[in-house]
C-alpha cells in the first residue's frame, strides 16, 4: 500500500496521471455549473422576501464552502508532505493558496453585491463575511511567507508550519467571530430571514457546489502539474519530456 | 546546571533591557500614541470614548507589543548567538522558552503601568483595572508566544513587516473576547469566565509554540 | 579516543550542488585543514558536521556509529565556532564572559583575568563590546574553546583579524589541543598552517 502510494505520488507520475483526471473533472464541473445555473436561475421560483435576487446564492455559497475546502486540502497536503517528505504534496500546497484565495475572494464579491439590495450597504459586519475576510488575509499571509525564501525547500517547509497554525487558529478564530456576531444582534431578528430553501431552489445549489468542487479539483491538478514542471526543471524526467515534445514539433 | 544557566539568562535579559538605549520606552509611547490618535479622529465625548475605548485599548496594546516582538529573535539570530544557543546550550528548549516568558514580562509591565493612564484618557471607571489587566496579561501571552514562534519561522526575512501581517489575523479571537472584558468589567458583570478563556488560549498556544519556533530556527539556520 | 568518518556527503539547495561526494576521516590527535575557493562550501560542510544543516546524502560516523539516529554524544564531544564572533555588542568583555558565554555552554571561569591574559584582553574587562577592534573581538570569542573543554574544535576561518602574535597564540593552543588528544577541523585561506598532523580536505 505505502509503496504503491509512493509511486503514485512521485512527481513525472502525477504528472501524467493529473492530466488525464484534470481533463475528466474539468468536463464534469463544466456540465454540472450548466445544469445547475439553468436549474438556479430559470427553473428555481423567485424567493418570496428577496425576488430574484436570492439567486446570487448559487455563486455565493459554493464559493465560501470551497474557499474552507481548499485550506483544508491545503492544510492536508501540508501535513502529509512534511509528515511523510512528499515533495509532491508540496507542489499541490503551493498552488492551491493562490486558487483558495481567489475563492474567497469571490465570495467576499458575491457577498457584497447580495448585501448591497439586502441590507442596503456593500458591507455588512456579518460573522460569515468577517471571517472570510480574515481567511482572505491568511491566505495572503501564507503567500507572503512563501515568497519571502529564495530557496524552494525551506519555503515549503516554513508555509506548510504556518498553514497548520492556521489549522489550529481557524475554527478559533471563525467561533470567536460568531459569538461576537451573535452579541450585537441580540434578541432582534436578523434583517433578513434565512430563504427557506425548497427543493426547486436547493437542488441547484448542491449541483453546483459540486460543480465548484469538480471545477476546483480540475484547475488545482492542471496547476500542480505546471508547478512540478517548474519545480524538478532539471530533473531528467522532465527534460526527456521536453525533447519527446521538440520531437513532435 | 539548568538552574544557574536560568540565573544567567536572567541576568543577561535584565541587562540587555536596561542597557537598550531607551528602547524599552518605544512601545510605550506607541501605545499612548495611538490613543491620541483615535481620539483625535473622533469627537471626544464621553460615551463616544467609553464605547470605542476596550477596543482602542486592545489595538494599541498589541500593535505595541509588536514593536518588542521584532527583537526577539532577530538580533541574535543575525550575530550568530541563537546558533551557538541551540548548539551548545545544556537545554536549548527551555533557555528559549524562558527567554519568551523573560521577555514577555519586561514588555507588558511597562505597558501595563500605563493603563491607569490609558483608562483616565478614554474615561472609563477606574474599576476596570484589574479585570482589563488580568484579559490583557493572558491575551498577550497568546499573542506573544504566537508572535515568537511566527518570527522564528520568518527569520529569514529581512522585513518586520512580514511576522506582523502573519501574526494579526491570529489576534482576531484575542480582541474580540479581550474587548468585552474591558466592556463588561465597565457595565459591572462578572468578566471571570471570559478571563478563563484567554488563559485557556494563552496554555494552547504555549503548548504548540515551542516546535515551530524550534522548527523555524532549524530551518532559516540551516 | 575518537573518531569521526564522513562517507560521500552531498549538500543540495533546490538544484544547485553545493558539494558532492566528500569522504575523511579523523582520528584524536589529528586536524583537518578545509581548503577550497569562495563559494566552493566550506561552511555548508563544516555546519553540517556542526550539526546545524543535514546532508542530503551521505554518512557520518562518530566513534564508528552512524550519529543519524542518536547525536547527542557527537553534539556533546563539539564545540564549533563559526564566522561570526557571536558577541553581543552592548555587554562589556567582563558580561560576555560571566552571562554570555555560560549560555553557550561554557564553564564560568575560575580566574577571569588569567584566562583574559591568555588572549591579550587583560586590562578590558570593563571595556564594552562593540568599542573592542575586529581582532580583539575575535580573541574573546576564541576564550570560549578555552572555557568548554571538547574534544573536537569545528572553527570557520579562526584567525581571521587576528594579528601575527594572535595567531601565533591561536595555532599554539590548537597545537597543544591536538597534543592531548583532541580534534580539529578548520578552514583557513592561509597559504601553509604551521600545525603537525594535518590532514587537507579540498573542496
Amino acid at each position: 500500500m505505502k509503496k504503491w502510494f509512493h509511486q503514485w505520488v512521485s512527481p513525472p507520475h502525477l504528472y501524467e496521471r493529473a492530466d488525464r483526471y484534470a481533463k475528466v473533472f474539468l468536463f464534469l464541473a463544466i456540465a454540472s455549473i450548466l445544469v445547475a445555473l439553468y436549474g438556479g436561475l430559470v427553473l428555481a421560483p423567485a424567493d418570496y422576501q428577496q425576488g430574484d435576487a436570492f439567486r446570487i446564492i448559487y455563486v455565493h455559497v459554493p464559493s465560501a464552502w470551497l474557499s474552507m475546502f481548499a485550506y483544508a486540502f491545503m492544510a492536508g497536503a501540508s501535513f502529509v508532505a512534511l509528515v511523510w517528505r512528499f515533495s509532491a504534496a508540496h507542489a499541490v500546497a503551493t498552488v492551491i493558496a493562490p486558487i483558495g484565495a481567489v475563492f474567497t475572494l469571490l465570495c467576499l464579491l458575491t457577498g457584497s453585491l447580495w448585501g448591497k439590495p439586502m441590507w442596503g450597504t456593500w458591507w455588512e459586519w456579518d460573522a460569515r463575511m468577517t471571517s472570510e475576510l480574515v481567511l482572505l488575509l491568511i491566505y495572503l499571509g501564507y503567500i507572503a511567507l512563501r515568497l519571502s525564501f529564495e530557496e524552494q525547500a525551506k519555503a515549503d517547509k516554513a508555509a506548510a508550519i504556518f498553514a497548520l497554525i492556521g489549522v489550529v487558529n481557524l475554527p478559533i478564530i471563525h467561533y470567536s467571530v460568531y459569538w461576537w456576531n451573535t452579541l450585537h444582534q441580540g434578541a432582534t431578528v436578523s434583517k433578513i430571514g434565512k430563504p427557506s430553501i425548497t427543493w426547486d431552489m436547493g437542488w441547484p445549489l448542491l449541483l453546483m457546489t459540486i460543480g465548484f468542487m469538480l471545477f476546483f479539483g480540475a484547475i488545482t491538478l492542471m496547476a500542480t502539474r505546471g508547478e512540478l514542471l517548474s519545480r524538478e526543471r532539471r530533473t531528467k524526467w522532465v527534460k526527456e519530456l521536453v525533447d519527446i515534445n521538440r520531437g513532435v514539433n | 546546571m539548568l538552574l544557574s544557566e536560568l540565573k544567567t539568562l536572567y541576568k543577561l535579559e535584565w541587562r540587555q533591557f536596561s542597557r537598550s538605549q531607551g528602547q524599552w520606552l518605544f512601545p510605550v509611547m506607541l501605545f499612548i500614541l495611538v490613543i491620541v490618535l483615535f481620539t483625535v479622529g473622533i469627537d471626544p465625548e464621553a460615551h463616544r470614548l467609553q464605547q470605542m475605548a476596550p477596543a482602542v485599548i486592545w489595538c494599541a496594546f498589541l500593535l505595541s507589543l509588536l514593536l518588542a516582538l521584532d527583537h526577539m529573535w532577530r538580533d541574535d539570530y543575525q550575530n550568530g548567538v541563537l546558533e551557538q544557543m541551540l548548539l551548545h546550550s545544556e537545554s536549548p528548549l527551555q533557555l528559549l522558552l524562558h527567554r519568551v516568558v523573560v521577555r514577555w514580562v519586561l514588555s507588558i509591565v511597562p505597558l501595563l503601568l500605563c493603563l491607569p493612564l490609558a483608562i483616565s484618557m478614554l474615561q472609563m471607571p477606574m474599576t476596570i483595572f484589574m479585570p482589563s489587566l488580568l484579559a490583557l496579561a493572558a491575551g498577550s501571552f497568546v499573542f506573544w508566544s504566537l508572535g515568537s514562534a511566527l518570527s522564528a519561522l520568518t527569520l529569514n526575512d529581512r522585513r518586520p513587516a512580514l511576522m506582523s501581517l502573519l501574526l494579526l489575523p491570529m489576534a482576531v479571537p484575542i480582541v474580540i473576547f479581550g474587548s468585552r472584558v474591558i466592556k463588561q468589567s465597565a457595565m459591572g458583570e462578572s468578566v471571570s469566565g471570559l478571563v478563563l478563556m484567554l488563559v485557556g488560549l494563552s496554555i494552547l498556544s504555549l503548548s504548540i509554540t515551542p516546535w515551530i519556533m524550534f522548527a523555524g530556527m532549524r530551518l532559516n539556520l540551516d | 579516543m575518537y573518531s569521526l568518518e564522513a562517507k560521500n556527503l552531498s549538500k543540495w539547495r533546490d538544484h544547485y550542488c553545493v558539494f558532492t561526494d566528500v569522504s575523511f576521516s579523523l582520528n584524536s590527535g589529528e586536524s583537518l585543514w578545509i581548503r577550497g575557493d569562495n563559494g566552493a562550501g566550506k561552511t555548508s560542510l563544516i555546519r553540517i558536521l556542526a550539526g546545524l544543516s543535514k546532508a542530503n546524502d551521505g554518512e557520518l560516523l562518530w566513534n564508528n556509529e552512524s550519529f543519524l539516529a542518536d547525536n547527542s554524544s557527537y553534539q556533546g564531544a563539539l564545540h564549533y565556532l563559526s564566522h561570526q564572533q557571536t558577541l553581543i555588542p552592548h555587554l562589556t568583555v567582563l558580561e560576555s564572559i560571566q552571562l554570555l558565554f555560560p549560555m553557550l555552554g561554557a564553564k564560568a571561569a575560575s580566574d577571569i583575568s588569567l584566562s583574559l591574559n591568555d588572549v591579550g584582553l587583560a586590562g578590558f574587562e570593563q571595556h564594552k563590546v562593540q568599542n573592542l577592534s575586529a581582532g580583539q573581538k575575535q580573541r574573546l570569542s576564541l576564550l570560549r574553546l578555552l572555557l568548554r573543554n571538547k574534544p573536537l574544535w569545528i572553527l570557520d576561518e579562526p584567525q581571521s583579524h587576528l594579528d601575527r602574535e594572535g595567531q601565533a597564540w591561536l595555532f599554539d593552543t590548537i597545537e597543544r589541543h591536538i597534543s592531548n588528544k583532541g580534534m580539529v577541523i578548520i578552514i583557513s585561506h592561509a597559504k601553509d598552517l604551521p600545525l603537525t598532523h594535518v590532514k587537507s580536505l579540498d573542496l
